[in-house]
């Protein structure tokens, strides 16, 4: 899932990198009372408040070890963050950077009024709530499933075939999906096959969140399970023995131990995920979708990639995207918060 | 002293665990069978993209156009393998893609790996201001143009810097290693520090070499994400021996597409259909073949950060 | 892959990268609209002090422009091409090369303007695509310094395109783009038809109207029922994009590629428009759609790959689709890889309800010059190379045609060849080295797409090209609506109204054809476009066009 920073100004979508966490550690993040938690609470219990000359005397490596990274936002994160001041001023290509005049919440009102962005706010919420619900279930259940396996070596080539998608560049990716769904594509010819007429998948606008689903799962399922897998690997085995013992067969074994051994690293993703689910995938959309699909195809930020005449679009983008992004952190926060209330473990 | 090749077998270990003791019920085998074979089907599936491209990159025009291949080449040529691979820009700017691609991700890896490690220590004074900082990236960002000019004025253009700096951190890589290393066993560094070992030297000495499965996984994904990248080189790169591949093949994608009708019709050359077959084929491959040597300590390893001693 | 590559001329969507320059050239304009510069302000480094029609630039020292290069894969870049000896050998000009690729060329060349690190000259540009960088100052107002520049006046005048360079004009009355200028529109699209099944069922090669070419179909089919006798291609970003542009001018209207912003003006009332509402557009709706409906067109048409077009072209499948004059090129290259016997050949597009009509441009893509030109020292000589090379009839034969007596012959007659060993699209298959590949000649960023004489743009054309071309030019010109520039503000409106209507009628524009929604329906859809801000649209663009004409008459 390459993303590159194609994002219209201000969007939460800009997550850098990549979007899958791995590590099996993830899993135990703050599940774990006794080390973890002990932290605050020692610190409380041996009497107060530790100064900042203290804590820079004691932990002047880690401080420092702080130091490039700081920077590195410093730089290239927030001082760009300034430039979202366009939001509600009038920029000028050509002008200052900071734009011209105020404008106050012109650009707030010109999209609320806006019919059109309220209908791409639809699809791309409608896309992100299908990624979240049905994208999100699917590793842990092929992860279920694979660790069913008893052989070793078939597990391994079934692990690594799925994870193959996860490398594809988006362009290919994209270009794999006309070729499936083309009307001699491979689709069409097992549709007609078995007698039925071929559907033009890429003109009608009922099909497109099924494809565009459908394409992320291909690219994403394999990949998420590696951090599931590893998490199911440490369940402690004497824990299936005693659930055995207990007369419990393979089913309620997994209900009871395994579903809740991986706990902590569902939470943990589904947060982060919640998080950023309304930065659906510009890129990949916007390679794939055509004016026939905007009906249900067209979100946030291809819809202000289109919108491209008028010297102040930008500010526009800019004012949807502060919109995007305090939905994003709102959402995070309460998530992680609503989590660690009522399950425990949180992301921090 | 755990070690990974003790691991390496430790989860065949646990799936022939206690629990095939018991002869298992005939309900469960048959579940076993059609967990099977459902897998493999998957695996078909995911599969078969794969090898329809890499067949029509072998293909010739006509077939592919009248839909007649699908897992074996039809009129096999390596006319526009040649084409592209005899290109010496073509390999100047694979060369690019991978001097980019270690660069970028050995920044990535050095910033990432000294804050997630810095900000697991829970006694650390004012880390959750810290992880706040980092989150609140993944959400607002300056956009576009704020970068762009950013990148400009810091002379960064046209130069390796371009893409390895301002991607440097991926905050979701960040969080994923701070939960690894916070929990990475106390005991392990507790002993450290009675032998002597300063913060510098617990992080090198004992808990990198431990961290194998996790910066095994990271350095994947932001190898990955390097080497698909193609927006930052287009963004600050000039002249077009400094383009990345991926660069290279959209634009060839794009020239052989003859996509902008009017205007390109008394510039379209005739490039064969399945150029879009072959440059796919040729970004994936490294990155396909280069997975395998990662893999064994994905699954072994990573459970190192939670085996307590 | 696909690429939402805009069409030319539909005012181009470029990206939502607008980007600024710094402080230096903040605050906006610093020329009054009323005054031009003197040619002592202008800087004098290098320029000729007798440039005038018919002379051949040449520096009088060496200067060096900076370029935004568009970069072509099939003809990448090379430092030693030789229009770039001959430029520096010549003409005494170098070129500071900034590069960018052709497939995000238009969003490239967005960030590169708006960030300020756009060089001198922005190669490759078209009319349009230029006014989102008017408000900030970032390109030069170019209307300035035309007094400066005496190819491309003498040209405008001889050839009557002041009315269309009006077109260009911004709200205060200035132009910003140097367009490439056409002698007359050529046209390129048409249907191709098999010659041999045309000539066999004695059907003509240039039907009279529309309905008469609709009957040929039906004859067609009549002698081949199993099969669709046309089917159509180029609807990647939109249905029958390039069908519906060549046909629309012959029903009084506008569609496809030549939609543009949606406006048709109406001589009668004397104001604009909504394209996507106006009967005429609905009666070339109702001819696709009754071709559909007659099983004359196949309905994958609007769905299908070109490829997959040209296939079942070439396969026989099918036996009329649109194309061009290269595009048929590889049509008859895969008849050949598929063995079949048949030949095809291009019609003369036929007249329509609304007459024997020929929509197109004269204006067609040209170049940029950034703010920061004018205060160079070699600005005077800038725009005096670029009059030479993109406007004097010197220069633009030597950028499509290379060097006399290196890369090509003329003789007495003014027919040019070329050298035994050059090729270029085609003409010459014997040659080993291609005009554009290893001399950079005949190569877009240099030559004005199309851009040209008449003599010149047609010297490379093929007889059956030139044969067309003569065909149809007995077609009446389509009218120029009037200028109607937009200020900052409605710029701003109107850009989203705009792409909510048009993505309206395009939706609808494939549903009619397709039959999926009945033209019985037509009120209702057109009612949908009023609750889409299409009469507000309308008085924004006509309150414009009212106020330029006030202002100049």
């Amino acid at each position: 899932m390459s993303t590159d920073g194609v994002t219209v100004a201000g969007g939460a979508s800009q997550a850098a990198i990549s979007q899958d966490p791995a590590a099996a550690a993830a899993a135990r993040s703050a599940v774990d009372p006794p080390r973890g938690r002990g932290g605050r609470a020692a610190r409380k219990r041996q009497g107060g408040h530790v100064t900042w000359r203290r804590a820079l005397r004691r932990d002047w490596q880690l401080y420092s070890l702080l130091v490039l990274p700081l920077v590195f936002f410093a730089i290239f994160r927030y001082t760009p963050m300034v430039g979202n001041v366009i939001a509600f001023r009038r920029f000028r290509p050509g002008g200052s950077i900071f734009g011209e005049e105020w404008v106050g919440l012109h650009y707030v009102r010109m999209f609320i009024q806006d019919q059109t962005f309220w209908n791409v706010f639809q699809n791309t919420l409608i896309l992100g709530v299908l990624s979240l619900v049905i994208i999100f279930p699917l590793p842990i259940v092929l992860a279920l499933m694979l660790n069913e396996l008893r052989s070793r070596r078939f597990k391994r080539i079934i692990q690594t075939v799925s994870y193959l998608p996860h490398f594809m560049s988006i362009v290919i990716v994209a270009g794999l999906v006309f070729q499936l769904t083309a009307m001699r594509g491979t689709i069409n010819q097992i549709i007609t096959a078995v007698g039925g007429s071929a559907i033009p998948f890429m003109q009608l606008p009922e099909w497109f969140r099924t494809i565009y689903i459908s394409s992320e799962i291909w690219q994403t399922v394999g990949w998420g399970t590696i951090l599931y897998l590893a998490a199911l690997s440490t369940i402690d085995p004497q824990l299936y023995e005693a659930a055995r013992i207990d007369g419990a067969n393979r089913w309620r074994q997994t209900w009871h131990v395994t579903l809740p051994g991986i706990r902590p690293t569902m939470v943990v993703l589904l947060i982060l995920n919640i998080g950023t689910f309304m930065a659906v995938g510009f890129e990949k959309i916007l390679l794939l979708y055509n004016p026939l699909l905007y009906p249900t195809a067209d979100v946030i930020a291809t819809y202000l990639y289109r919108v491209g005449i008028g010297s102040s679009q930008f500010s526009y983008a800019t004012a949807i995207g502060l919109f995007e992004a305090i939905i994003g952190l709102t959402l995070v926060l309460s998530a992680n918060a609503i989590s660690r209330r009522v399950v425990g473990a949180s992301l921090w | 002293m755990v070690t990974v090749d003790k691991l390496t077998h430790l989860d065949e270990r646990l799936s022939k665990s206690t629990v095939r003791a018991v002869k298992d019920t005939r309900a469960y085998t048959a579940f076993r069978v059609v967990n099977g074979t459902l897998l493999v089907i998957i695996a078909a599936v995911t599969l078969y993209p794969f090898i329809n491209l890499a067949a029509q990159a072998f293909s010739s025009e006509a077939y592919i156009n009248a839909g007649q291949v699908n897992l074996w080449p039809k009129g096999f040529n390596l006319t526009t393998f040649d084409l592209v691979m005899g290109d010496r820009m073509f390999w100047r700017n694979y060369q690019n893609t991978v001097y980019y691609t270690v660069v970028a991700t050995l920044v990535a890896m050095v910033l990432t790996t000294t804050f997630a490690y810095a900000i697991s220590k829970y006694h650390l004074k004012g880390r959750k201001v810290f992880i706040g900082i980092a989150v609140f990236t993944m959400f607002f960002n300056g956009g576009l143009i704020p970068n762009y000019v950013l990148v400009n004025e810091l002379g960064l253009r046209n130069s390796v810097w371009a893409i390895a700096l301002p991607n440097a951190i991926s905050v979701f890589n960040l969080l994923v290693m701070k939960s690894f290393f916070e929990n990475f066993s106390t005991e392990l560094e507790e002993a450290a520090e009675i032998d002597g070992l300063s913060t510098y030297g617990k992080l090198w000495r004992i808990v990198l070499p431990l961290s194998k499965a996790v910066i095994a996984t990271m350095i994947l994904f932001y190898a990955v994400a390097f080497w698909n990248s193609w927006f930052a080189a287009f963004l600050y790169m000039d002249h077009r021996e400094l383009y990345p591949v991926t660069v290279y093949l959209r634009n060839l994608i794009a020239g052989a597409t003859n996509v902008d009708g009017a205007a390109g019709s008394s510039e379209a050359t005739q490039i064969a259909a399945n150029v879009k077959a072959v440059t796919m084929l040729l970004t994936v491959l490294p990155i396909v073949c280069l997975y395998p040597f990662i893999q064994r300590y994905f699954v072994s390893g990573v459970m190192l950060g939670s085996v307590k001693q | 892959m696909r690429t939402t590559k805009k069409r030319p001329l539909a005012i181009a969507a470029t990206a939502a990268t607008l980007a600024l320059a710094l402080a230096a050239c903040s605050g906006g304009s610093d020329d009054d609209a009323a005054e031009t510069p003197e040619v002592g302000e202008l800087g004098q480094v290098g320029a000729m002090a007798d440039y005038e029609v018919g002379t051949t630039f040449k520096a009088t020292e060496p200067v060096t422009f900076g370029l935004l290069y568009r970069d072509h894969p099939n003809y990448p870049l090379k430092d030693d091409w030789r229009i770039l000896t001959a430029l520096e050998e010549n003409q005494n000009v170098s070129f500071d090369i900034q590069s960018a690729p052709l497939s995000d060329w238009d969003q490239a060349k967005s960030i590169a303007i708006g960030a300020g690190n756009a060089p001198e000259i922005v190669s490759v540009t078209y009319p349009g695509q230029e006014v989102q960088f008017v408000a900030g100052g970032a390109i030069l107002p170019v209307s300035d310094y035309t007094q400066y520049m005496p190819n491309f006046t003498d040209k405008v005048e001889r050839w009557g395109l002041e009315g269309d360079l009006d077109r260009l004009r911004q709200e205060d009355g200035k132009f910003y783009i140097l367009p490439g200028l056409r002698e007359s529109v050529r046209p390129m699209y048409t249907y191709a038809v098999r010659a041999d099944i045309w000539e066999e069922l004695g059907l003509s090669l240039e039907p009279a109207t529309f309905d008469d070419f609709a009957a040929d179909l039906a004859k067609v089919k009549a002698a081949y029922p199993d099969q669709y006798p046309l089917s159509d291609r180029w609807s990647e970003n939109g249905p029958l994009e390039a069908t519906l542009n060549v046909a629309a001018s012959n029903f009084g209207t506008a569609a496809g590629w030549g939609f543009g912003e949606g406006l048709t003006w109406d001589e009668g009332a004397g104001e604009f428009v909504y394209t996507g509402a106006t009967d005429e557009y609905r009666d070339l709706l109702a001819y696709y759609n009754g071709l559909v409906a007659d099983g004359l067109m196949d309905p994958e048409s609007l769905i299908q790959e070109d490829d997959q077009a040209i296939q079942k072209l070439a396969s026989g499948q099918t036996f009329a689709q649109l194309t061009n004059d290269q595009e048929i090129l590889k049509v008859r290259t895969a008849f050949e890889e598929l063995g079949t016997d048949g030949d095809v050949t291009m019609i003369r597009v036929p007249a329509g309800p609304a007459g024997d009509l020929l929509a197109g441009q004269r204006l067609v893509s040209g170049l940029l010059l950034s703010s920061k030109a004018k205060d160079a020292d070699h600005f005077l000589a800038l725009l005096q190379f670029v009059d030479w090379l993109y406007y004097s009839d010197e220069g633009l034969e030597f950028a499509k045609w290379g060097i006399e007596g290196e890369t090509f012959t003329k003789d007495g007659s003014g027919t040019r060849t070329l050298a035994d060993d050059v090729d270029i699209n085609g003409l010459n298959p014997d040659g080993e080295k291609a005009l554009n590949i290893d001399f950079g000649f005949h190569n877009g960023v240099w030559m004005l797409e199309h851009g040209s004489t008449d003599d010149l743009d047609q010297s490379m054309l093929r007889d059956e090209v030139v044969d067309f071309v003569q065909s149809m030019s007995d077609k009446e010109l389509a009218p120029v609506p009037p200028p109607a520039p937009l200020n900052e503000l409605e710029r701003e409106q109107v850009s989203l109204w705009q792409t909510a209507l048009k993505d309206h009628v395009y939706q609808n524009t494939a549903a009619f054809i397709l039959g999926q929604r009945s033209l019985d329906e037509w009120d209702a859809y057109v009612s949908e476009l009023d609750s889409k801000n299409a009469q507000q649209y309308l008085d924004v663009v006509n309150g414009a066009q009212q106020r330029f004409a006030d202002a100049n008459g």
